[in-house]
C-alpha cells in the first residue's frame, strides 16, 4: 500500500479537492447496501401539537350541523333537568334554609283580621265538614265565607247550615254569574269581606286549626304582603300516578316555592293563600279572565313588588287529594298549563325591574313546556347516542342529560321515604317500585297534557273544563279535588316538581 | 251580585312592599381575617412554586410513566385520540386529558424541547393547588394558620414529596381533587351543594386515578359525620348518585366505544381492569430486602425518613384528637393497604400518603401545642405527652434541616436529566429517519417530534404487549435498527423478552451518563451479535492496515496518541481517505481524533487538524474538507480548538477500505 507516499499513484488517484471519482482504493468492491441508508427526514408526518388540525375534527359542513345541533340540543336539555332539580331541592340546599321554610315555633299574639273564602261548587259531600273545621281556628279574629252558585242548591244548603252552626262566623255568598268561575266566586265573596288579610281554601281541604295562628305570626315576622301555606297531596299509595301527583306538590311547596319566593317572582297556589287587603284591592282581586288566576294574582303581585312569604309547615299543611281518575288529573293539568301561557302571553311580568327577573319569569313560565319536552327527549338523546354512530365526545355528551334525570330519581325515592316518615304512612317496595318505574310514563302524561294546552289555547278554547262527571266518579272516602278545582298555580311538570296549585 | 267588580279606570300605585330586614355583617373582621390568610398563604405558595421550578427538567430524571402521560395527553392534541398507543383501560384518561388541558390552554409543548417537562409544568399547577387546598382544609380542621403553612410547606418542600411532585404522575393531577373533596365534605354552608360538588371532585379524583377510591370510606364518613341531620337524607342522595353517575360515566365511555366486554382481537374495560386488579404481578413483601416494594420503601426512606416516621408516628397519635381522627384513620389504612402481602405497589403511592402526613404532623403539634399554652383539666400525665410530642416535633425538625437541605441542594442544582437529553440529541443527530426505534416513553413524543414517524419509535412495553406493535416487526427483533435503553427497560429483564433479545443482539454505540442515570444507545445488527462481533474485528483490522501505511507518511504529523489509534483502527476509514488525500498537496498535522460525546471508546469519526505547511489550520482548510464529496464527505468542517475538527457521520459506509464491514 502507498498511502505512505505523496504520490500515492494509483491508490491515490483521487484527484486533488473536489475529486468526485474515488479511486480504485475507494472503490474496491461494489458498496454492499449500508445498513443504514440516510433518507430525508421525513417531516410532517406529525401535525405539531397545538395546530388547528389537532384541535378541531375535519368534519362536512353537513357534520359540524348535525353534530352542532345534537349538542346543542343535549346541553339545553341538561340545563333544564338541572335547574329543575336545583329548584327542586332549593329549601334542602343548607340546614338553615331547611328552617327558614318553616312556620314559627312560637306564635306572637294576633295582630289581623282574616276572611277565609272557600269557593264550592257541587261539593256538599265535603263543604259541610271544611267548614265545621274551618271554625274551629284557634285565631281569635276571623270571618268566613262559603260561595256557592245559584244553580246548586245541595251545596247551599250544606252551607246554610254551616252557618247556621256558627253563626257570626260563618256567612254564604251566592254567586248567580255565568258562567261561573273560581276568580268571579272569589272577586264577588271580596267585595263583602271585612278582614285586612284575605285567605283561599278550597271546599274539600283539610286544614290545621293552628295555620291562621301561625299565618299571623308569620305576617308578623317578615312584614310580608302575601303569605302561601304548604298543601300537600297524601294518598299516595292509590295509583301510581298519584304517588307522582303526591311528590310533585310535595316538592313543590316544601321546596321550589321557596326558591321563587326568593327570586321575588312566585306564582301562588289556589289555596292556603293569604293576602293583605291593600294588595287585593290594588289588583282587583282576581283575573276571572285566566284560568290559572292564582298563579296570574302572584305574578302581578310579585312583579309590583309586593313581598311574597312561603311557609311550609309538615304539621300545619293543608291536606288534599289527587284528582279521582287519571283522566281528571290530565285535564287539571292542562288548565294549569293553558293558564300559564295565558299569564305568559298577558306579560304582566313584563314589568319585572330587571332583566334578570324578566329572563327568569319568561323561563319559569314556559317551564311545564320546557320540561315535558325534556322527559321525552332525554331518551332520544340517549338513543340516538347507542344506535348513531358519531364521534365518541359527542356520545358522551348526549348521556348528559341522563344525569340529573338520575339524580333527580333519586331525590324523588328519598323525598318519598321522608314524606312517609313525616305523615306516618311509610311506602311499600311496590310504591319505590312504581316512583322509579313511572317516571317515563308520567313524563308522556305531562308532555300530552303541555301539547293539549298549547292546542287548546291557539284554537281560543278558554273554558274550564269543569267536567260534570267529577262528582260522579268522586267517592266518599277519597275527598274530591275536583279537575275544577281553582286553577292552579304552577305548573311545573318535568321529572318531578310540580305543580302547585 | 255580579260577577264582576266596579274597577277604577285608573290603577293606583302597588301599596308600598315592606322592606327586607338586611343582617349586619361584621365586614371589617372579615376583612382582616382574609388579609391574614393571605399573608400566610400566598408567600408558602410563592416559596413551594419556586422549589418546585427550579430546576424542574433537572432533577429527577425522566422516567418512562412520566412519558406515558405525557405522550397520552400529547396525543390528545396531536392525534385527536386518548392515547399514542390503542388505549386499553389501564388507566381511566381524565388524569392525561386534564393534563392536556393544561398544556393545550398554555401551549406548554411548544414552549419546551422536552415534552415531559410540559407535562412537569402542569403538575407544578397541580402541586399548588392542592397545597392551596390543603392550606384550606387544614383551616377548616381547626389548625392555627400558622400549622395550616407548616403543613403546606412539608407537603411541597419534603424532598419525598418534591422527588414525586416534580415527575408526571396522574396522582398529582388527584390530588387536588381529593383535597377539594374533603374541603367541600366539611363545608357549613350550603352543604348540599357543596356535598355534590364534594362528590363530583372525588369522582374526578378517582377517574383521574384509580386507586384514590381507597379514600372512599373517609370521604362517606366525612358526608355523613358533616351533614345537618335535617338535611342530610338530601345531601347523602344526591352525592351518592353523582359519584355512581361519574364512575358510570367510565362504562359509558367503555360501551360508546363498544369496548366493555372482553372480545377478540379489542381491548375491553373489563379486561383492564381485571389485568389491574388480578394480573399484577406482587410486589413482593416489605421483610423481603429484594422485592420490589422492599425497593419502593427503599427510596422513599432515603428521600426522606424524617416525614415518614413522623407522619407515621402522627397517625397514631392524631387518633386523640377527634377532629382529624379520620383523616388518621385513612393515613393508617392506606398504609395498611402498601404493607399487605403479595399486593401490587405502585411507585407513586405515597402521593396520596403526603398531604394527609403534613397534614397530621402538623395538626398533632397544633394541638399538643394548644394545650400546653391553655391547659384544660389536670392530668399531668397527658401534659408531659404533649410536651414530650413537642420536644419530638422539635427533635425532627433539627435532624430534618440538614438532611432536608443537602436533598433539596440536589433537587434544585443536579442534573441528572442530562444523559436523556444528550441521548435523544445524538439520535436525533445521527440516527436516520425511517430507522425502527425501541425506546422509553419518556422520550417517545420528542423523537416524533424530531422527524421519526409514530410507528418507527416503538415504546418498549408495547412490543411485547400489544399485538398491533409486534405486527410491526414481523421479524422480531432483527427488524429494529436501534434500541435505547434506560433504568426502567434495565429494571425487569425478565418482564420484556421480546425487548431483552433486542438488546442481547445489540451493541452500545453511544453511552451517556452511569448509574441509574445511564442511558445507552444501541444499534442491532440484523444479522445477530457474533456477527456483528466478527464484522466490527476484520473492519478495525483493515483499519488499522490502512492507519499504518497513512501513519508512515512524511508530511503527516502526529500529535499524542493520535498515532496509537491509527495503528489500532481506531480511526473512522472516511477520516483515512480524507487525510490521504489531503497530504497529496499538504502537510498536516493531526492533534486529535476526538471522541464524539457518548461515544466513549468507539471508532473515531472525527479528526482535529491544527496546522497544514507548518501554519495553523484556519478557514482555507475547513473549506477543503468541507467541500469532499462522495464518501469521504464530512457532515461538519469547522475551526475550533484551536483547529479544524472535521465530523464525520456515524455511519460508517462498508466497503471503502478492504474488509471494512
Amino acid at each position: 500500500m502507498t498511502l505512505s507516499t505523496r504520490t500515492a499513484g494509483p491508490l491515490l488517484t483521487t484527484a486533488r479537492p473536489g475529486a468526485a471519482e474515488p479511486g480504485p482504493l475507494l472503490t474496491p468492491e461494489p458498496a454492499a447496501p449500508a445498513p443504514v441508508a440516510p433518507e430525508p427526514v421525513d417531516s410532517g408526518a406529525v401535525p405539531a401539537p397545538g395546530t388547528a388540525s389537532g384541535l378541531l375534527p375535519e368534519w362536512s359542513p353537513g357534520e359540524w350541523l348535525g353534530y352542532g345541533a345534537i349538542a346543542l340540543v343535549a346541553l339545553a336539555l341538561t340545563a333544564v333537568a338541572l335547574t329543575t332539580l336545583w329548584w327542586m331541592l332549593h329549601a334542602w340546599r343548607d340546614a338553615q334554609a331547611l328552617t327558614a321554610t318553616r312556620f314559627s315555633e312560637t306564635p306572637r299574639r294576633a295582630a289581623h283580621r282574616f276572611t277565609l273564602l272557600v269557593p264550592a261548587r257541587h261539593e256538599e259531600e265535603v263543604l259541610g265538614q271544611t267548614l265545621d273545621r274551618l271554625a274551629t281556628q284557634s285565631h281569635p279574629d276571623l270571618e268566613i265565607i262559603a260561595i256557592v252558585g245559584h244553580d246548586d242548591p245541595g251545596t247551599e244548603l250544606v252551607a246554610r247550615e254551616a252557618a247556621a252552626r256558627h253563626p257570626g262566623l260563618i256567612r254564604v255568598v251566592v254567586d248567580d254569574s255565568v258562567p261561573k268561575n273560581k276568580p268571579k266566586a272569589l272577586n264577588l265573596a271580596l267585595t263583602v269581606s271585612t278582614g285586612d288579610v284575605i285567605g283561599v281554601f278550597d271546599a274539600e281541604d283539610e286544614v290545621h286549626p293552628r295555620l291562621l295562628e301561625l299565618v299571623d305570626t308569620r305576617f308578623q315576622e317578615t312584614g310580608a304582603d302575601v303569605v302561601q301555606g304548604g298543601v300537600q297531596l297524601m294518598n299516595f299509595q292509590s295509583t301510581w300516578w298519584s304517588l307522582r301527583n303526591v311528590l310533585e306538590y310535595y316538592f313543590w311547596f316544601r321546596s321550589r316555592l321557596h326558591f321563587h319566593a326568593r327570586s321575588r317572582f312566585i306564582p301562588l297556589g289556589g289555596n292556603t293563600v293569604f293576602v293583605r287587603r291593600e294588595w287585593l284591592d290594588w289588583s282587583d282581586g282576581w283575573d276571572d279572565a285566566c284560568l290559572a288566576e292564582d298563579c296570574e294574582l302572584g305574578v302581578r303581585l310579585s312583579s309590583a313588588g309586593a313581598r311574597v312569604v312561603v311557609a311550609y309547615s309538615p304539621d300545619v299543611v293543608t291536606r288534599e287529594e289527587t284528582p279521582g281518575t287519571f283522566v281528571s288529573l290530565f285535564k287539571q293539568r292542562t288548565r294549569w298549563n293553558q293558564g300559564f301561557l295565558q299569564v305568559l302571553a298577558k306579560g304582566e311580568w313584563r314589568s319585572l325591574p330587571t332583566w334578570r327577573q324578566r329572563g327568569f319569569a319568561r323561563y319559569l313560565l314556559s317551564m311545564p313546556f320546557l320540561q315535558a319536552a325534556t322527559g321525552l327527549l332525554v331518551p332520544v338523546s340517549v338513543a340516538v347516542a347507542l344506535l348513531v354512530k358519531v364521534p365518541t365526545p359527542l356520545a358522551l355528551l348526549t348521556f348528559l342529560p341522563l344525569v340529573p334525570t338520575v339524580v333527580t330519581v333519586a331525590v324523588e325515592v328519598a323525598g318519598l321515604t321522608e314524606f312517609g316518615r313525616l305523615y306516618g304512612r311509610r311506602p311499600r317496595v311496590r310504591d319505590y317500585l312504581r316512583l322509579v318505574l313511572g317516571t317515563f310514563p308520567f313524563q308522556v302524561f305531562l308532555a300530552a297534557a303541555a301539547v293539549r294546552a298549547v292546542l287548546r289555547q291557539l284554537r281560543g278554547e278558554n273554558s274550564w273544563e269543569k267536567t260534570e262527571h267529577t262528582g260522579a266518579h268522586r267517592d266518599a272516602a277519597v275527598a274530591p279535588t275536583r279537575s275544577e278545582r281553582a286553577a292552579v298555580a304552577a305548573g311545573a311538570t318535568r321529572p318531578t316538581t310540580e305543580v302547585a296549585r | 251580585m255580579t260577577s264582576t267588580l266596579q274597577r277604577p279606570p285608573v290603577r293606583p300605585e302597588p301599596p308600598e312592599a315592606a322592606p327586607a330586614p338586611r343582617p349586619r355583617r361584621a365586614t371589617r373582621a372579615r376583612l382582616r381575617a382574609r388579609a391574614l390568610n393571605y399573608a400566610w398563604l400566598a408567600p408558602a405558595l410563592v416559596l413551594s412554586a419556586v422549589v418546585q421550578l427550579v430546576n424542574l427538567g433537572g432533577s429527577p430524571q425522566r422516567i418512562d410513566d412520566e412519558g406515558t402521560y405525557t405522550a397520552q395527553a400529547w396525543a390528545i392534541g396531536a392525534f385527536g385520540e386518548i392515547a399514542h398507543y390503542t388505549y386499553w383501560y389501564d388507566h381511566p384518561p381524565v388524569g392525561w386529558i386534564q393534563i392536556a388541558g393544561w398544556t393545550g390552554l398554555t401551549g406548554a409543548f411548544d414552549r419546551y424541547d422536552v415534552a415531559v417537562l410540559a407535562g412537569r409544568e402542569a403538575m407544578v399547577a397541580f402541586t399548588l393547588a392542592a397545597a392551596a387546598l390543603l392550606w384550606a382544609l387544614a383551616r377548616r380542621l381547626g389548625l392555627g394558620r400558622p400549622a395550616a403553612t407548616a403543613a403546606l410547606l412539608v407537603f411541597t418542600l419534603s424532598p419525598l414529596a418534591l422527588q414525586f411532585h416534580r415527575s408526571v404522575y396522574l396522582d398529582n393531577v388527584a390530588t387536588p381533587w381529593l383535597l377539594g373533596a374533603f374541603l367541600l365534605a366539611t363545608a357549613r354552608r350550603n352543604q348540599l351543594a357543596a356535598h355534590a360538588g364534594a362528590a363530583a371532585a372525588f369522582g374526578v379524583a378517582v377517574l383521574s386515578k384509580e386507586t384514590f377510591l381507597l379514600a372512599l370510606p373517609l370521604l362517606a364518613w366525612l358526608l355523613w359525620r358533616y351533614a345537618a341531620p335535617s338535611t342530610r337524607r338530601y345531601t347523602l342522595t344526591v352525592a351518592s348518585s353523582v359519584l355512581v353517575l361519574i364512575g358510570a360515566s367510565y362504562l359509558v365511555l367503555a360501551t360508546v366505544k363498544g369496548e366493555l366486554l372482553p372480545g377478540a382481537d379489542r381491548v375491553s374495560l373489563v379486561d383492564g381492569v381485571m389485568f389491574q386488579l388480578a394480573d399484577r404481578d406482587s410486589s413482593g413483601s416489605p421483610l423481603d430486602a429484594g422485592s420490589l416494594v422492599s425497593r419502593t420503601l427503599g427510596q422513599w426512606w432515603q428521600l426522606d425518613p424524617v416525614l415518614i416516621v413522623a407522619g407515621l408516628v402522627s397517625g397514631v397519635a392524631a387518633l386523640a384528637v377527634r377532629r382529624l381522627r379520620p383523616f388518621a384513620l385513612l393515613l393508617l389504612g392506606l398504609t395498611a393497604v402498601l404493607l399487605r402481602p403479595g399486593g401490587y405497589v405502585p411507585v407513586p403511592y405515597v402521593i396520596v400518603l403526603l398531604p394527609l402526613a403534613a397534614l397530621l404532623v402538623a395538626g398533632v403539634t397544633d394541638a399538643a401545642v394548644r394545650r400546653v399554652r391553655h391547659p384544660r383539666g389536670t392530668g399531668t400525665a397527658g401534659r408531659g405527652l404533649r410536651l414530650a410530642w413537642v420536644a419530638g416535633v422539635a427533635a425532627a425538625a433539627v435532624v430534618a434541616v440538614p438532611l432536608w437541605g443537602g436533598q433539596l441542594r440536589g433537587f434544585l442544582r443536579a442534573d441528572l436529566d442530562e444523559p436523556m437529553r444528550q441521548a435523544q440529541d445524538w439520535v436525533e443527530t445521527n440516527v436516520p429517519r425511517g430507522s425502527t426505534l425501541v425506546v422509553d416513553d419518556a422520550m417517545w413524543v420528542d423523537l416524533v417530534r424530531a422527524g421519526f414517524d409514530r410507528d418507527d419509535v416503538l415504546w418498549y412495553y408495547k412490543v411485547d404487549t400489544d399485538p398491533a406493535v409486534a405486527a410491526l416487526l414481523p421479524n422480531g427483533w432483527q427488524d429494529v435498527d436501534y434500541v435505547i435503553t434506560t433504568d426502567s427497560m434495565r429494571t425487569f429483564p425478565t418482564a420484556f423478552p421480546q425487548v431483552s433479545e433486542t438488546i442481547a443482539n445489540s451493541q452500545v454505540v453511544a453511552s451517556f451518563g452511569e448509574g441509574s442515570t445511564q442511558v445507552d444507545v444501541r444499534r442491532v445488527d440484523p444479522a445477530g451479535l457474533a456477527s456483528a462481533d466478527a464484522t466490527t474485528a476484520a473492519s478495525r483490522e483493515a483499519r488499522a492496515r490502512a492507519g499504518a501505511d497513512l501513519a508512515r507518511n512524511p508530511g503527516l504529523t502526529l500529535q499524542g496518541d493520535t498515532r496509537a489509534l491509527l495503528e489500532s483502527g481506531m480511526v473512522d476509514s472516511r477520516i483515512l481517505l480524507a487525510l490521504a488525500s489531503r497530504l497529496q498537496t499538504a502537510d498536516v498535522t493531526v492533534a486529535d481524533f476526538p471522541i464524539s460525546l457518548g461515544e466513549g471508546d468507539a471508532v473515531r469519526r472525527q479528526v482535529l487538524v491544527t496546522a497544514e505547511d507548518g501554519s495553523a489550520a484556519g478557514a482555507t482548510t475547513a473549506a477543503w474538507f468541507a467541500d469532499l464529496d462522495g464518501p469521504a464527505a464530512p457532515d461538519a468542517s469547522a475551526v475550533a480548538d484551536g483547529g479544524v475538527r472535521v465530523t464525520y457521520s456515524v455511519a460508517e459506509p462498508a466497503g471503502l477500505l478492504p474488509g471494512v464491514g
